[in-house]
């Protein structure tokens, strides 16, 4: 089930809602939600669902030997456990996630034919696995509590967060279950919930869905071996961006508004990354929780930066060579994590190296800042075009497109248009006879109105910083005075109904998020 | 954690009515949409809804005058020309073509009200090669209903299909614009008709617009076919089947695929005349299956041969 659908909207969440707010009893309630999760999750396909019970059942089961034996401290029995608990967890999704990869490349590698089985993807089988792999680490490192199998099924299954996202930790959820005001109909929260859903549907519906075609044109023609020009890869490039930004961040925010309607708190997932001056601070911004696991659970345990920097920078390029896996089985999903862990070594390489030349303070000026931030989102939009693309042949296109390798060629149109400028431009060798994108204009207007929207406008949780929106304590974020701001008032109202009506008109094709592939 | 922090009174107040509020606004405007819907569905007004107009028009004028009916899509409609056809064959046909987006579908429930009013002795169908390539018209087919017996006849996963289809209708903003289009001056919209059918429109570069066309097979796709051949049976009336003319390039490209449909289509055990429906791209017009209208009358000609022996006079 998707929430941006009819059903979810009209049907399943005004259901939940109304019982877990007239169920009395808290354990009911924890009950009802844990029922509807596992409802939402096996909408989609109900045979996995089995799959999702049996795994949480054995992480549950798992942790707790894990406790029992924190008592005996018994240390080598703890690790045997986790180790098996880890390697059940990770064979589970190697085996649905990775299997169909690892027999492609053994048979291009030795040139063998063994046979690729029909196995289909578990629906978010990576967040949830991530997330139980996290929690069984917590409890090894004795950082959990015990809690009952009903909090724990509704802290890995919440359906807000289940398909998605945010990866949520133990402390951060189950200690909100426990609350006693937890079923307890509350109007602000409900009002701040709807808006977050709301602001959250109209990024997914409008923005994202609206901008999709473009990147789709350009990447679906590379697919099929048509050249693309410096404008159109270009075009096709940037929209993708854009697209992929809001429409995740857009279900991130709708996550969040759905968890605040349910009186939970969801951490920040997204803040704003294309603002960034550097990738090490798009990583701070950009799929927060993704990168916090990935920060606690893989580089720090790999090393992080205990031994020196050279160490460091091998463990953020294999963190997020793993983490590029992690998005998907593919050769493009590895270049895309690598290309990123080697721009986070050169940030973190260039960072000392700034350090050591000037001890005293690194100056940053307007001018500095303006060329640090267009070669972050340059090197990010050039990371996404692998994101994107079905195989490397296919980003190649875009890529040598991007780099005006093919030449650069404007719709014929233009060429009347533009008068003397187009004779100029033709004259260098500019060809007029594109025919790739329905509309050139369009997609300048879309990248254009995006673009300003995503460097300059305050985002959700920057709008509504007054109402804590989240579980994060967004003062730190605070930068700069927000002229702009959510007030529960009668005129922000009437923004936000004409924004869910406008959402409902536009989905009248549901489309499915992005990140369900991952 | 704890989410529900205490708020002061005057605040809980706000929220207590921004929260009706959104309530309210939401409400009003989803009573608008629905409105929209029930006015849509009462006047037809669907995508093409001058031309539904036009061809319902034209069936009620030649009440029981008539006994061969042309049903299809655009491909018919810019191919055939009826009054020549009546012409060469003897026969009183009319042309009632619609468009692709009421599919086979549309073409059943114009079937259903055709035979109503006349004695129909030939229903000649015609439509796009790619028809089975297209999502089942159950939009069409709401655009198309006389009355609630056509929703009553479905089965009952037709019939929650066509909720859904109604439900993606309701919400639709193009809605909006049509009803906008639709009231005060039904002539602004941008097509008109012109030889008996919607006049094209002009296309500078065709052979851009025509490549890489591929047919992709679904065979649920014709459940209405299904209900066609099944309704004429019942009737005793002649149904013939052919493809509507298509651009030559489609037979290099998808020959394998042309062989499917025709397959899926004979299945159904309709009477289908396969013969050769390619042309030229001199005689293409605006589209890879629209005749440019120079032709329509040796078009005519042509296909009245392909099934002269197969009408019944």
């Amino acid at each position: 089930m998707l929430f941006n659908s009819y059903l979810f909207i009209f049907l399943f969440l005004p259901i939940v809602l109304t019982v877990f707010y007239t169920l009395n009893n808290k354990e009911l309630s924890i009950c009802w939600l844990v029922g509807a999760s596992f409802f939402f999750y096996s909408w989609w396909n109900y045979n996995y669902l089995i799959l999702f019970i049996l795994s949480l059942i054995f992480n549950y089961y798992s942790s707790i030997i894990l406790i029992n034996n924190k008592k005996k401290h018994n240390r080598i029995y703890s690790k045997l456990i986790l180790c098996i608990g880890i390697f059940v967890n990770l064979s589970i999704l190697g085996y649905y996630k990775y299997f169909n990869f690892f027999i492609f490349n053994i048979n291009n590698i030795f040139n063998i034919e063994f046979q690729e089985q029909s196995i289909l993807l578990p629906l978010a089988i990576s967040f949830y696995t991530f997330q139980q792999i996290a929690f069984l680490i917590d409890t090894y490192k004795s950082e959990t509590c015990r809690y009952s199998l009903m909090k724990y099924c509704l802290f890995v299954s919440f359906f807000p967060q289940l398909i998605a996202g945010p990866i949520v930790r133990q402390n951060e959820t189950i200690n909100q279950f426990q609350n006693h005001a937890f079923n307890r109909f509350n109007y602000t929260n409900i009002s701040i919930g709807l808006t977050i859903f709301t602001i959250g549907l109209f990024k997914k519906v409008v923005i994202a869905d609206g901008i999709a075609p473009f990147a789709s044109f350009v990447f679906d023609a590379a697919s099929n071996g048509e050249t693309i020009y410096f404008i159109e890869s270009w075009c096709g490039a940037l929209s993708y961006t854009f697209q992929l930004y809001f429409d995740f961040s857009g279900y991130s925010d709708m996550a969040i508004g759905l968890g605040r309607m349910l009186n939970i708190k969801l951490p920040l997932n997204f803040f704003s990354p294309y603002r960034c001056i550097s990738i090490i601070d798009f990583w701070k911004q950009w799929h927060i929780t993704l990168s916090f696991f990935l920060r606690d659970y893989l580089y720090i345990p790999l090393g992080g930066n205990r031994k020196g920097h050279v160490s460091k920078c091998i463990n953020i390029i294999t963190t997020m060579l793993l983490g590029g896996l992690w998005h998907g089985a593919g050769w493009t999903f590895v270049i895309w994590g690598a290309l990123h862990g080697l721009y986070l070594a050169i940030n973190h390489s260039w960072r000392l190296i700034s350090i050591k030349l000037k001890p005293r303070k690194i100056k940053y000026t307007l001018l500095s800042n303006c060329f640090y931030f267009l070669l972050t989102f340059v090197a990010v939009t050039i990371g996404w075009v692998f994101f994107r693309s079905d195989n490397l042949f296919t980003a190649q296109r875009i890529l040598f497109g991007m780099i005006g390798l093919n030449g650069v060629n404007l719709p014929q149109g233009y060429l009347a248009i533009m008068g003397y400028l187009g004779g100029l431009l033709s004259s260098l060798g500019v060809s007029f006879n594109s025919t790739l994108l329905p509309s050139y204009l369009d997609s300048f207007c879309w990248i254009s109105v995006l673009s300003i929207i995503s460097w300059s406008f305050p985002n959700t949780y920057e709008f509504m910083m007054d109402y804590t929106p989240c579980l994060n304590n967004l003062n730190s974020r605070k930068k700069y005075l927000i002229p702009l701001k959510w007030r529960p008032s009668i005129s922000w109202s009437i923004i936000i109904s004409l924004m869910f009506t406008a959402s409902l008109l536009y989905m009248s094709k549901a489309s499915e998020f992005l990140y369900f592939n991952f | 954690m704890n989410c529900s922090k205490k708020v002061t009174n005057k605040e809980a107040s706000k929220f207590f009515k921004y929260y009706y509020s959104f309530f309210i606004f939401n409400s009003v405007s989803i009573l608008v949409i629905i409105l929209c819907f029930v006015i849509i569905l009462y006047y037809k007004v669907g995508p093409y809804h001058k031309l539904y107009a036009y061809q319902i028009n034209k069936l009620n004028k030649n009440q029981s005058n008539i006994d061969t009916i042309f049903i299809g899509d655009s491909s018919l409609g810019q191919a055939i020309n009826a009054d020549l056809f009546n012409t060469i064959s003897g026969l009183k046909s009319i042309n009632l073509a619609l468009t692709g987006l009421y599919g086979l579908a549309g073409s059943y429930n114009m079937i259903k009200k055709a035979t109503k009013l006349n004695q129909v002795k030939n229903v000649i169908l015609m439509q796009t090669l790619d028809l089975i390539s297209r999502p089942v018209a159950y939009d069409g087919y709401l655009y198309s209903m006389e009355n609630f017996d056509d929703f009553v006849e479905l089965t009952f996963n037709e019939k929650i299909l066509l909720i859904k289809t109604s439900i993606n209708i309701l919400f639709s903003f193009t809605n909006l614009k049509r009803i906008i289009h639709f009231f005060p001056v039904q002539e602004r919209l941008k097509y008109t008709i012109e030889n008996d059918y919607m006049k094209q429109v002009t296309i500078k570069d065709r052979k851009k617009k025509y490549k890489n066309i591929r047919i992709h097979i679904n065979k649920d796709k014709i459940i209405f076919l299904h209900k066609i051949v099944s309704y004429c049976n019942q009737h005793r009336i002649n149904l013939i089947y052919i493809h509507g003319p298509h651009l030559n390039n489609i037979n290099n490209q998808s020959r394998q695929d042309i062989q499917d449909v025709n397959a899926i289509i004979k299945s159904t055990g309709v009477n289908f005349i396969n013969k050769s429906y390619f042309f030229s791209p001199q005689q293409m017009g605006d589209s890879l299956d629209h005749i440019y209208p120079d032709f329509k009358d040796q078009i005519t000609e042509e296909y009245f041969n392909y099934i002269k022996n197969d009408l019944v006079y």
